[in-house]
């Protein structure tokens, strides 16, 4: 992994960064569930995950670029019309 | 058959006793927790042919230490996923799939150890043991909620402080059990006695015309073996170190008691309430506590659900942060200025000191947020924590310059308290989940909240390293500036030019450095701490931000009744 800090501002966007960027898959996956998308719900947060480890192995700033066009891509990929779960 | 472990085998009849709930709950906490004595093993795991000490072959502790952060990451995803589908069969269910998954990684893992295969203990331990954990933690967190709802916070308490008490208990099982298994190498004399040879960095000795491979140990080795024996030469493959028996035992025992547990599990039926308790009203004194409930995948589309995320990640992050540092800290610090009373055995009772406080903080802090709030118990944490992160570094600049035990004092205290918050984190915050979305569905929203902690487990770790990295570096760098060139020159070998080759292979160190240093040069070592303490404390003042601003589900996330 060639993450490298070169002072604790960068260890504090790091862990922000981080933290972000699980959350972002949380609301997706929870987003998914509100649109009936069944198993492919729960496939695309993975493929983000995937995505993002591969871009940390290539450094923050991949990571960094990689995380909002998984994002976009999300909001164009994802079915139109979402409902509150009453079960 | 399997019918046995659904929900609607385990609904409670009239008159059960809620009680029994907390010792099955107890009982598989106690036995995941022993996660985090993980570090029992190393010593032996890096020892495995060696035996009394490390041969060619065996695995070093740089590949080993990560199976820990591998359960750790498993216990988030595991939890996150298992929680839905604990909403659905119950706890029983879980808790079952969880003892198979602990003791079930213990044996495979324990193949792994026997086979000399590193990626079956990672796939064992970390992987499938990993789930069993994170199954096993979420398992009782809802049930509970549901027959304590009033008095969560103690409920949860009482579990979750059994996953800081896993480790100590495990501390009296896992050592002795090695111990019974160990089987000494053969013994074939002292260095001076045995004609050695080395081949390819290996030690070996040729008997009955054939070069076998030996290990040599020496007056340092002694100290580490568990089972006293002479120093000398003893023979690669003739004895057993016995982790793998004590994987396979520890996996039996953790098997049949996280069993047992898991079919003390009961239900209570829809609609029970504790005696003469009236869930509370909705009025502005106590707005934070709901009474209706918000869908698992609904949570996940609230802004509190992350804020929550936040406060669990940072709280355990800033935890993590001082558990990394403050033995170290102990021993480096407080360790050279008062070593009349800073010992090794001070030491180990320091380090017991913390699994004992981490615990004792699950329950206290969790029983008292039932009458504190859980808005409030968070403020507290993060306030004072900020407060006794900012003051460490402090501390032990004032220690170096001053040697008081006052100091001493000050330091012991503000780390236990310090380590009472962060096991009291991870007790209040099924209740305070609870409050904020109902109690329907809070052991599924637990279960993906607690990614928040994998998610601390692995960036946590890697900043602290970072960080003192960062401050080593910048140290010696400031040093070197103050050292005459031919001295550095004289004592290294080497010029300054070459100084960061001299640090990656630690030629160069503060210590080294100071021994040529100017007379009246400050040693950098009591403020290496100093920036990991003061970016936690900045954590922790995000964690309390997030706090601050909690406020009720929007009404639209509400289950429609």
């Amino acid at each position: 992994m060639s993450i490298s800090f070169n002072n604790s501002t960068d260890v504090f966007i790091f862990i922000i960064f981080c933290s972000v960027y699980v959350c972002s898959i949380l609301w997706i996956y929870g987003d998914a569930a509100t649109r009936d998308m069944g198993i492919r719900g729960a496939i695309l947060p993975l493929v983000f995950v995937i995505a993002a480890a591969l871009a940390l192995t290539k450094g923050l700033l991949m990571a960094l670029i990689v995380w909002p066009i998984g994002y976009v891509a999300w909001f164009i990929l994802r079915p139109k019309s979402s409902h509150v779960i009453t079960e | 058959m399997l019918d046995i472990l659904s929900k609607k085998h385990i609904i409670a009849k009239e008159g059960f006793n809620r009680w029994l709930i907390a010792p099955a709950a107890l009982g598989i906490h106690l036995c995941i927790g022993s996660v985090y004595a993980w570090s029992l093993f190393n010593p032996a795991l890096i020892k495995r042919l060696g035996v009394v000490t490390s041969a060619a072959d065996d695995w070093t502790l740089k590949s080993v230490v990560w199976i820990f952060t591998v359960a750790i990451v498993f216990l988030g995803l595991s939890a996150a996923v298992g929680g839905k589908w604990l909403e659905k069969v119950g706890p029983r269910m879980v808790g079952t799939v969880s003892a198979i998954c602990w003791g079930g990684g213990f044996i495979v893992g324990g193949i792994g150890i026997l086979t000399g295969k590193l990626w079956l203990l990672y796939l064992g331990y970390g992987v499938i043991g990993g789930c069993g954990l994170g199954l096993g933690y979420v398992s009782p967190v809802g049930t509970l909620i549901r027959w304590f709802p009033d008095r969560r916070g103690m409920a949860t308490g009482i579990a979750i402080m059994g996953f800081g008490g896993g480790a100590m208990i495990a501390k009296f099982m896992i050592e002795p059990f090695i111990k019974l298994y160990y089987k000494a190498p053969e013994y074939l004399g002292t260095v001076d006695a045995v004609e050695l040879v080395t081949k390819g960095g290996r030690r070996l000795v040729e008997i009955a015309g054939e070069f076998q491979e030996v290990v040599v140990v020496g007056t340092k080795d002694l100290a580490g073996m568990y089972a006293p024996g002479p120093e000398g030469v003893y023979l690669v493959g003739t004895g057993t170190v016995g982790v793998a028996q004590a994987f396979f035992t520890l996996g039996i025992i953790y098997f049949v008691i996280m069993m047992c547990a898991a079919f003390g599990y009961r239900v209570p039926p829809e609609g029970w309430k504790p005696k003469g308790w009236e869930p509370p009203t909705e009025d502005k004194q106590k707005s934070m506590i709901t009474r209706h409930h918000v869908h698992i995948d609904e949570a996940l589309k609230t802004r509190q659900f992350y804020q929550l995320w936040v406060i669990l990640c940072f709280n355990v992050t800033a935890g993590i942060g001082v558990l990394g540092v403050a033995k170290t800290m102990m021993s480096e610090i407080f360790g050279s200025t008062l070593p009349d009373i800073v010992d090794a055995a001070f030491a180990s009772t320091y380090v017991l000191m913390i699994s004992l406080f981490n615990m004792i903080g699950r329950i206290v802090w969790a029983s008292s947020s039932d009458y504190l709030g859980r808005r409030n118990t968070y403020w507290i944490f993060f306030t004072l924590g900020i407060v006794l992160y900012c003051s460490i570094p402090y501390t032990a600049q004032q220690v170096s310059v001053n040697p008081s035990v006052v100091w001493l004092v000050y330091f012991y205290a503000a780390t236990m308290l310090i380590f009472t918050m962060y096991g009291g984190g991870f007790a209040t915050i099924p209740a305070y989940l609870a409050d904020i979305f109902g109690t329907k569905y809070v052991g599924g929203i637990h279960g993906r909240l607690l990614t928040a902690w994998a998610s601390a487990g692995v960036f946590g770790p890697l900043a602290i390293t970072s960080l003192r990295e960062i401050s080593v570096n910048k140290a010696i760098n400031d040093l070197v500036e103050k050292i005459d060139p031919a001295a550095f020159y004289e004592k290294f070998g080497a010029s300054i030019d070459q100084l960061e080759q001299l640090i990656s292979a630690k030629t160069v160190t503060i210590n080294k450095l100071m021994e040529i240093a100017p007379m009246g040069t400050v040693d950098p070592t009591p403020g290496l701490y100093n920036t990991t303490m003061y970016l936690m404390a900045v954590v922790l003042f995000v964690a309390l931000i997030m706090n601050a601003t909690m406020r009720p589900v929007d009404s639209k996330h509400h289950m429609k009744e």
